[in-house]
């Protein structure tokens, strides 16, 4: 990656071709990210306002953008919450007034039809788009994931499936995919949910659609733990900020738990 | 006169919004989509794009009901709406204030009062737009020029007139370029020929896109505004 600003592109914007990541051996087709199209024969152009991402290992080119609304994407982990059974699926919210999602009853890892969970309207589950059509409605999925043991989980499942307790906080689409990419250590200048599990116990799912769900040992710690998250998003902190607000709101719980004499 | 203020993301609830403020204008804009659309309003293969205008003072009316309907034309053409079949895209523009007309000798209008909105309800859907990042096929920028006749006959190309020059003006023309220069919208009221227009179209790209775009040969804007709405844009969106 190129250490200069990065450049800023408007929509409709040309990327002139000897901007586009060179593949060394020429053989790597080149990959186009959210917020470019490819206009034939040969223009591609920006759709989105945002910086330009390059990485030319990969022979990938893409925009930064951090602000919008959730379009589902397939492969993406999200947060969903039931809004009502069908007799084949769960109607799932992805993002407020969105177009609801379907999660068959039997997506999830060991469902059948006697042993699936049962979710009221209101609960959350942890799940990957499938598929994202357009026109319909995006399916979701809890089961086995292939790819989990490679993210580290034992379960090779990711931790998809029903999420219990806990709650829940919103943050934009930019801070949720930093979050996502520092859980799987790819995101440097993320430490903040490092920085907090020294001091605290807890459990993160976070989901690309812009909600974070968070279970602590204690309700305090889900609540730090909330406020750390939407704090960084809200100012944008760096890691050295991040460190910062973990010790304010550390200590800030800890002093109240001393007055009220817990 | 002091040039556009804009600003990206003044409402948190919404996904995106823009406030705008130009001569005396000043529009608040929300835009939230793609959403669910209702069973009634969906086009099987395009998002459909809603705008909604609220005037300052009182209830919307005929002239909203147009207003809407130009800028909803405008944009159903620059948003990428083919990527978003069934949904809707919803465009909500509240005008906050207006210059006061009140005092003035000659009162202006209806017709050029509706006109001389329509330059900030495109800007302020425009930087909503962006605030939504929402996919375009390009940008756009908006602006009214008006031309006022001596008494010789000999005409004047004004940009971004005040209420007052606008009354005494010949016609007033509410232009919209692409980034590219190109011509989306246009606007005209009053008494103008071919030549006229044309000028007023060669001063409009030229404040909307700079001198790149611009191909008239009046000097009137030079020194008062060297850079475009276009390079105002992308300056706003790289500081972001």
């Amino acid at each position: 990656m190129s250490v200069t600003a990065p450049v800023v592109v408007l929509p409709g914007d040309e990327i002139p071709p000897e901007r586009l990541p060179q593949s060394r051996t020429g053989k790597k087709a080149l990959t186009l990210g959210p917020g470019l199209r490819h206009i034939p024969p040969r223009t591609i152009a920006a759709t989105v306002p945002g910086p330009l991402g390059i990485d030319s290992r990969k022979n990938a080119i893409w925009v930064d953008n951090t602000s919008g609304r959730y379009i589902p994407r397939a492969a993406d982990l999200v947060v969903a919450q039931v809004r009502r059974s069908t007799p084949e699926a769960y109607l799932c919210a992805l993002a407020p007034h969105g177009r609801l999602a379907l999660l068959p009853h039997l997506a999830f890892a060991g469902a059948t039809r006697k042993t699936r969970p049962q979710l009221a309207a209101g609960a959350l589950a942890y799940a990957r788009v499938v598929a994202a059509p357009p026109a319909a409605e995006p399916e979701l999925d809890c089961g086995a994931d292939p790819g989990g043991a490679a993210l580290g989980r034992g379960d090779g499942a990711a931790g998809l499936g029903p999420l219990r307790g806990g709650s829940v906080c919103d943050v934009s689409l930019g801070m949720a995919r930093r979050l996502l990419a520092a859980t799987r250590g790819g995101e440097d200048g993320l430490v903040l949910l490092e920085e907090l599990g020294k001091v605290l116990k807890f459990e993160v799912a976070v989901g690309r659609n812009g909600r974070v769900w968070v279970d602590g040992e204690d309700t305090r710690a889900t609540v730090v733990v909330g406020r750390a998250i939407a704090k960084v998003d809200e100012e944008g902190l760096g890691p050295e900020g991040q460190r910062r607000v973990v010790r304010e709101l550390v200590r800030e719980v800890k002093g109240e738990g001393l007055k009220s004499g817990v | 006169m002091p040039g556009p203020v804009a600003e990206l993301g003044p409402l948190h609830r919404v996904d995106g919004s823009a406030a705008y403020s130009h001569a005396g204008y000043n529009v608040l804009g929300a835009v939230t989509g793609p959403v669910e659309a209702q069973r009634r309003d969906e086009i099987p293969d395009e998002a459909a794009v809603d705008v909604h205008v609220r005037p300052a003072t009182g209830v919307g009316s005929i002239k909203e009901r147009h207003l809407e309907a130009i800028v909803q034309s405008t944009l159903r053409h620059v948003i990428l709406v083919h990527q978003f079949p069934r949904s809707l895209v919803q465009v909500s523009l509240q005008v906050l204030s207006v210059p006061d007309t009140s005092l003035m000798a000659v009162p202006l209008s209806s017709r050029l009062t509706t006109l001389a909105l329509l330059p900030a309800l495109l800007q302020t859907a425009m930087h909503a737009l962006l605030s939504a990042a929402l996919p375009l096929s390009t940008t756009f920028t908006s602006t009214l020029v008006c031309v006022t006749r001596g008494a010789d006959g000999g005409g004047a190309i004004r940009a971004s007139p005040d209420p007052e020059c606008l009354a005494d003006a010949a016609s007033a023309h509410a232009v919209c370029y692409s980034a590219g220069g190109e011509l989306l919208m246009d606007m005209s009221e009053g008494d103008f020929d071919v030549d006229e227009w044309d000028a007023a179209m060669g001063v409009g790209r030229r404040i909307c896109c700079g001198e790149k775009g611009g191909r008239g040969g009046d000097a009137v804007m030079r020194d008062e505004e060297s850079e475009s709405l276009q390079d105002k844009l992308r300056k706003l969106v790289a500081e972001r």
